[in-house]
């Protein structure tokens, strides 16, 4: 992999993946791409390019299992587990919660009996899709995490390494919402990272948050303020604006709100590839255009 | 004698109120009561999940399995604490927060079968 880009933002719905798969689909014209949705609790790239999930492989993790011929009660593997899993009876036998498990193996190399066996459990998966586009082609990468699972960075971190074994030219990620310590992970080597936002008080405050990251882990960040429309104010976009400034930041792109957006999504095509003279596909044209020189 | 652990508000005790919480709430009140339903001790407990970083409600839920007790109320319960419960042989009762807990024990006394 030659570089990684990102694309990121506030809550869930900011348009991050609408960003990232309309990018995908220009920049994919000139480089060789990979595009990573690790949004793994709610990945939607696949369904804005039109493309099933391929290639299914599980993401396990250790659980463990209490051999209790073994087990001598002592309760130690409860007090070093971090995350609450094991539960001890009154008599102190143990027993292991696994959503809560985090597969650490703490308390398989504390427990002085060896009485705790290695097993696995499945808590997501990744696909691998080709996808074809009418001007362009590339691979994406998605992970999944399971129904109810909560263990979310594993998941994460399996998506990103079979995205990078793929990518030997660009890699783009697509990050969750927030800034959870997976959302870290995802962002973790990124060049440049697009930082998607809204003009509301929200959208401010959400793109403060991921600024700070950005600017922690020394991660150049361009800004583009989504879903521009009546009611925005030049007020609201010279606050952002600010924001942007005091983290060195700078607004790169405005997208106007519009159907033609949601009605892309609902067909499974970029809406660069569905309405090429569409004022919101210069948009991406120019932004694409100002990543490649950038890279 | 069965017992039941009701998560509190403030300070516990049978004029305090259930609390919004069950895994953060602060403390639990142990009513003990006798075979007819009479109550025949309450103390109050620390929760250790009111202040723990990760997996409150277990946290919450080991220390009620320690009391011993039969029946846990609090105002909801999640899938883990659920799962727990279940597995430990503790029955579960929910009850709407701010509800006053004097009154509690008396619909605890019909989920026990007592009184
Ligand atoms: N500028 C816009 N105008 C109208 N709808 C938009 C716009 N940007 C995104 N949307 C719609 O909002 C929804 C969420 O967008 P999406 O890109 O999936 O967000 P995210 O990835 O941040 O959760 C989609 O239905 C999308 O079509
Ligand atoms: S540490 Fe080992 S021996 Fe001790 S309670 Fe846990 S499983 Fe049993
Ligand atoms: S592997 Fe880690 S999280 Fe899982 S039960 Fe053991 S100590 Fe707890
Ligand atoms: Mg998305």
């Amino acid at each position: 992999m030659r570089v990684k880009l990102a694309v990121t933002g506030g809550k869930g719905g900011t348009g991050k993946s609408t960003v990232a798969t309309n990018l995908a689909a220009l920049l994919a014209r000139e480089r060789r791409l990979v595009l990573a949705d690790l949004d793994v609790e709610a990945p939607n790239d696949h369904i804005l390019l039109g493309v099933g999930l391929e290639n299914e492989e599980p993401v396990k993790i250790m659980l463990p299992f209490i051999d209790y011929k073994k087990c001598t009660r002592c309760g130690v593997c409860a007090e070093v587990c971090d995350t609450g899993a094991i539960v001890l009876t009154r008599d102190k036998t143990p027993y292991v919660v696994p959503r809560l498990c985090s597969g650490c193996r703490a308390c398989y190399f504390a427990c002085p009996e060896k009485a705790i066996i290695e097993g696995q459990r499945v808590i997501g998966y990744t696909y691998h899709t080709n996808v074809r586009l009418k001007t362009s082609s590339f691979d994406l990468v998605t992970g999944v995490l399971r129904e109810g699972e909560e263990h979310t960075p594993p998941v994460v971190l399996a998506a990103r390494r079979r995205a990078m074994k793929l990518a030997n030219d660009v890699l783009l990620v697509d990050t969750s919402a927030g800034t959870a310590s997976h959302v870290a992970i995802a962002l973790e080597g990124s060049k440049l990272a697009v930082a998607v936002t809204e003009p509301t008080p929200l959208g401010l405050h959400d793109l403060e948050m991921i600024l700070k990251i950005l600017s922690e882990q020394g991660i150049e960040a361009w800004v583009v303020v989504n879903r521009w429309g009546i009611g925005s104010s030049g007020r609201m976009m010279d606050r952002l604006a600010e924001t942007a400034r005091n983290y060195g930041a700078v607004i790169k792109a405005r997208i106007p709100y519009s159907r033609d957006i949601v009605d892309s999504y609902v067909k499974g095509v970029p809406i660069v590839e569905m309405l090429p003279d569409h004022e919101v596909s210069k948009v991406f044209y120019s932004l694409a255009k100002e990543i490649l020189e950038t890279i | 004698m069965p017992k039941i652990a009701i998560a509190s508000e403030n300070g516990g005790g049978l004029d305090d109120v259930v609390a919004s919480r069950f895994a953060r709430a602060p403390k639990f009140t142990i009513v003990e009561l006798d075979e007819k339903g009479n109550i025949v001790n309450v103390r109050v407990i620390d929760n250790p999940g009111a202040q723990a970083t990760g997996g409150a409600a277990i946290k919450a839920i080991q220390a009620l399995i320690n009391e011993g007790v039969d029946l846990v109320v609090g105002p909801a319960f999640g899938p883990n604490a659920q799962a727990v419960l279940t597995e430990m042989n503790i029955k579960s009762m929910t009850a709407a927060a701010g509800t006053k807990i004097r009154d509690i024990v008396e619909q605890a006394k019909k989920e026990l079968g007592l009184g």
